[in-house]
């Protein structure tokens, strides 16, 4: 799978561009180069079809490998807005694990333990008042 | 469960394909990674290793004849 490609002539809806990737015909992988015109948007990553001159059809996936140097078709999201998206990821991925422990306490005082019932619901307790600090900071971060 | 970062052939810093991964797809001999932001990279090979306690993962890439 090749990852980067030259341009021929640019623009975002038809252009033709050169590149090199594997690909195998018949049970055989190998590599070569090859140009082609394709019309679809620029976007990464983007997959198409291409059609080679022994009749042979494939598809495959351009990327950029998240480099942004000198890329030419820039990412919708920008560096803050990637932020955001982690912490609301986080602070959501942290309350699915304080339902966890919550169900493993119960699990503690099913076995037998109740003081480690209470000491891990103590503890799940401090886990959700650090992820509810997150969550205002999210929350603020997504009104700026 | 927790997002992870997929190498490639090695677990070295430079060999980080993608940070933030999760959902990792093997089909076809291509393992496609997708990222938080949906941002998907393809890969021709195969999932070599996945340690979702760590969240690493590690993509053998396919020996080009």
């Amino acid at each position: 799978m090749h990852i980067d490609h030259d341009h021929v002539a640019g623009g975002a809806a038809e252009h033709t561009h050169t590149h090199t990737h594997a690909h195998t015909h018949d049970g055989v992988t190998h590599t070569h180069e090859h140009s082609h015109v394709h019309s679809h948007d620029h976007d990464d990553p983007h997959t198409h079809e291409h059609l080679h001159g022994d009749g042979q059809e494939h598809t495959h996936t351009h990327s950029c490998d998240s480099n942004c140097a000198g890329c030419q078709t820039p990412c919708e999201h920008t560096p803050m807005e990637e932020l955001v998206a982690l912490m609301k990821y986080m602070v959501g991925h942290n309350a699915a694990h304080a339902k966890e422990l919550a169900d493993l306490a119960v699990q503690l005082e099913q076995a037998g333990s109740h003081t480690a019932y209470e000491q891990v619901m103590a503890a799940v307790s401090d886990f959700e008042k650090g992820n509810m600090r997150l969550s205002v900071v999210l929350s603020s971060l997504e009104h700026e | 469960m927790c997002l992870s970062t997929v190498y490639k052939n090695t677990l070295t810093p430079e060999t980080v394909v993608m940070k933030n991964v999760m959902r990792i797809e093997c089909k076809d001999g291509v393992v496609i990674l997708t990222d938080l932001m949906e941002r998907q990279m393809a890969i021709e090979g195969t999932l070599e290793m996945a340690n979702l306690v760590d969240g690493v993962a590690i993509v053998k890439e396919s020996e080009v004849a």
